[in-house]
């Protein structure tokens, strides 16, 4: 297992990259009707943890769709001359243009890290260079890995019969303190088995939960090897130097 | 009389931030009490050379660098180790929305913030106060274009934190071909889960340099 800590969540088009690269899938060639089903598949349940930005999400499903329709229609043109151009054209050169960016932001982070190795004296007044929120240590581990083992629990959930008779609302900020107060080890605990039988508000606020208290630096997060569930520890200051491979 | 060698070495100790070769001018004009000063960018330049030549040879921790548009001491990477522990810090990174925005308007300046979000396909209004806050972006005036959007542009600061002297020394923005080709799409998500480095491990420096360094 692999510890993640979680940064900022990711845009509409990592999501693609995401399927594509999952998927290996031509860049060129996108399945449209296929990537369509399975991205609105997540966008409902983006929407459904209220993830902020699900709006960009939805603009980019409605793009899909309308991808995905034009592709339905007959390709010719009338005059039989102009070249046709492929509905996913435009998408396609939107995701080149990001990986390019994203490619250079690595290495310009790269530069960064050269540049950290340097030290100066009297850094300027504001000593702005590292705000702690803003660090980070890995953000190669994509918020859609976590997202999708919620919704393998979600649909586990889902399967169980109900007995609520109330229906009980749960907040992010209740569910920091019940986190707080039940998972008191540093040994790693399944996000599957803590919320194993519990309804999906309840499953939906900790799964929200989880992100900032890991992100608050406070839990540890790790992901097994399926990505079908991940672990949830303590962090003590001590396994602060060996965050790596557990297993 | 001091030398020019000294004169600069003293200012660039002393400063604690970047001095440009004009306030070095000025320092010696009024020190001389004449109207102008010959000293070219050349020759300060050199000055720095000859300085950065005497601490390499004499296996001193310290070099003096040029960023933006001027010049700054600073230790060598060999101890960044134990300042690192001295100082009680962790590693210095921004976050990844903030990197690729950073990215965009370094290579597109100056750039508007609809471009920026397109690009990122999401909303890039925190991530542009973030790197104004930081000091690495900032406003340069407003497009011809439509609708006359803010542009935006990267600082002098962000030149100096990131140690580099112009946008020429920024890397070379890769075409997305390139990328496939070199299997860097596949590799930029296949790696995917990644270990974390131990900072202790990531480098190792000898405590002592070459010895031959020391003969010249």
């Amino acid at each position: 297992m692999y510890e993640v800590r979680l940064s900022d969540f990711e845009g509409p088009l990592d999501l693609l990259l995401f399927f594509i690269q999952r998927d290996e899938l031509d860049i060129y060639d996108i399945p449209i009707a296929r990537i369509t089903d399975e991205y609105l598949s997540y966008v409902r349940l983006l929407e459904n943890i209220d993830l902020d930005g699900a709006g960009e999400f939805i603009y980019m499903a409605a793009l899909l769709i309308s991808i995905k329709a034009r592709m339905l229609l007959p390709r010719s043109s009338p005059d039989g001359e102009d070249e046709i151009v492929d509905p996913r054209k435009e998408l396609v050169d939107r995701l080149l243009e990001y990986v390019r960016f994203k490619d250079a932001a690595d290495r310009l982070g790269l530069v960064l890290d050269s540049r950290s190795q340097l030290y100066t004296r009297n850094e300027p007044d504001d000593e702005v260079v590292e705000p702690a929120e803003d660090l980070e240590v890995s953000y190669d581990v994509s918020v859609f890995h976590l997202v999708a083992a919620l919704r393998r629990v979600l649909e586990r959930a889902e399967a169980e019969p109900e007995h609520l008779v109330r229906v009980t609302d749960y907040s992010v900020e209740e569910q920091r303190e019940w986190l707080k107060e039940n998972i008191t080890s540093d040994e790693p605990v399944s996000f599957a088995e803590v919320v194993s039988n519990r309804s999906k508000r309840f499953i939906i606020a900790t799964f929200l939960a989880i992100l900032e208290v890991v992100r608050d630096g406070s839990f540890r997060l790790l992901l097994g090897p399926l990505n079908e569930d991940f672990y949830l520890a303590r962090k003590s200051v001590a396994d602060s130097d060996d965050l790596n491979v557990e297993n | 009389m001091e030398s020019l060698i000294q004169i600069i070495e003293g200012i660039a100790f002393a400063a604690g931030r970047l001095v440009a070769a004009d306030e070095i001018r000025e320092a010696i004009r009024v020190v001389s009490g004449q109207e102008t000063v010959s000293v070219s960018d050349d020759e300060i330049a050199e000055a720095v050379g000859t300085l950065n030549e005497r601490y390499e040879r004499e296996n001193s921790a310290i070099r003096i660098h040029k960023w933006a548009d001027g010049y700054r001491m600073a230790s060598i990477p060999a101890v960044a180790n134990y300042l690192r522990a001295f100082f009680q810090e962790g590693p210095r990174k921004l976050t990844r929305s903030l990197m690729e925005t950073l990215s965009i308007v370094a290579y597109r300046q100056p750039v508007s913030k609809p471009e920026i979000d397109n690009v990122r396909g999401v909303d890039s209004n925190y991530a542009l106060r973030r790197l104004m806050e930081l000091g690495f972006v900032s406003m340069a005036g407003r497009s011809d274009t439509v609708g006359r959007p803010l542009v935006f542009t990267t600082t002098a600061r962000f030149l100096e934190e990131f140690g580099i002297q112009s946008l020429e020394d920024l890397p070379q923005l890769r075409e997305a071909d390139e990328l496939f080709a070199e299997g860097e799409l596949g590799a930029m998500h296949h790696e995917d889960l990644p270990t974390e480095v131990d900072p202790q491990d990531e480098e190792e420096f000898p405590i002592t340099d070459d010895p031959s360094e020391t003969q010249s």
